[in-house]
């Protein structure tokens, strides 16, 4: 079992919303209403981990490891939403979500293939480990930089726990996972697809399309793009972090050497044929 | 016990195996290592002790007691 090894790894991390921020370092003239506005759709959008953790207590039923990691995952994503929350509560209350905003990224999410959620999800922790980096550096208030930086480092943390429970996979169903972990690694390292791939901009309830995305329920649901690129400035130079960390830890996983997205493609073909 | 795998350190932006190249280039005890060649110490942490286990697989691990006994 992975998850006493993973909860200990956890906690040796865990930082308290109490102690560990420096709140008194707030500097109001150091913000902008629009960067309140970002931290406010952060804030939003990490809430969606609740969602996210009954769709993978549902698909993984059959995986009692899995499972009980998922707590912590869950509790640790819900933090992120509460110290964003406490951030506006403190320093800008216009800019606190109300709680139907809150809700209103709780949706069902569409049964998914349990592999291939756990690639996508390993795939997601490392853009937003990078998103929350670029956050870092675009802002200038010393307290939200903290936060950005805690919340990158779990995230980080996350992607390796995700990698430890994918590299069970390989050893338990070696055929099923490789497949469904090249098929969305492919997916996710894709010039093709827009810079906003992660799971939050995933349709994932057929019932409710178009309105079945995280991203597209929020607030302001053209945020997301706009934060990226104009604000934030997620350039290609970040991207390519990204891709560095899918490939380089898929490259781990599956023993093959994948340089770039094309080489990760073409061995995928080349297993097909 | 399987050969440490050559992962990818999301926080160091660089493969285990570069950071094997940057301390066979220029080898520096494994506290220094980190400092120098990774971005572990703001970063997560998780790599910290499977980096450890790779770069000794390498025969390039300078614990800070060898240097000791070394003088």
């Amino acid at each position: 079992m992975l998850f006493p090894i993973l909860y200990d790894r956890l906690e040796d991390c865990r930082w308290s919303l109490r102690h560990d921020i420096p709140w008194h370092l707030f500097d109001a003239g150091r913000l902008t209403h629009r960067q309140l506005h970002g931290i406010k759709m952060n804030a939003i959008l990490e809430w969606s981990a609740m969602p996210t953790a009954e769709m993978f207590l549902r698909d993984h039923g059959g995986d009692t490891d899995f499972s009980a990691f998922v707590s912590i995952w869950f509790f640790e994503e819900q933090r992120h939403s509460l110290v964003l929350l406490e951030y506006l509560r403190r320093f800008a209350p216009d800019f606190v979500p109300t709680e139907d905003e809150l809700a209103a990224v709780r949706f069902p999410f569409d049964e998914a293939p349990p592999l291939e959620s756990l690639a996508l999800h390993f795939c997601g922790e490392v853009r937003l480990n990078q998103w929350y980096r670029c956050a870092r550096a675009h802002h200038t208030e010393p307290v939200i930089r903290h936060i950005y930086q805690l919340l990158a480092n779990d995230e980080a943390r996350h992607a390796r726990a995700y990698h430890d429970y994918m590299k069970r996979a390989l050893e338990r169903t070696p055929q099923a996972a490789r497949d469904a972990f090249l098929k969305i690694g492919v997916l996710m390292t894709s010039v093709r697809m827009n810079r906003a791939m992660h799971p939050t901009n995933l349709h994932v309830n057929k019932s409710l399309y178009p309105d079945d995305t995280v991203a597209g329920r929020l607030p302001d649901p053209e945020w997301l793009v706009t934060w990226l690129d104009s604000e934030i400035r997620f350039d290609a130079s970040w991207e390519s972090r990204v891709e560095q960390g899918i490939l380089g830890n898929l490259s781990a996983l599956l023993g093959q050497p994948f340089p770039d997205a094309h080489a990760l493609r073409a061995f995928r073909r080349a297993l097909a044929h | 016990m399987s050969e440490p795998a050559n992962l990818h350190c999301l926080c160091s932006d660089r493969s285990f195996e570069a950071i094997l190249a940057l301390q066979a280039f220029a080898p520096l005890p494994f506290d220094a290592l980190l400092d120098a060649y990774t971005g572990c110490r703001s970063g997560c942490g998780s790599c910290i002790e499977r980096l450890r286990a790779y770069v000794a697989a390498r025969g390039l691990l300078i614990e800070p007691e060898s240097l000791a006994e070394v003088r």
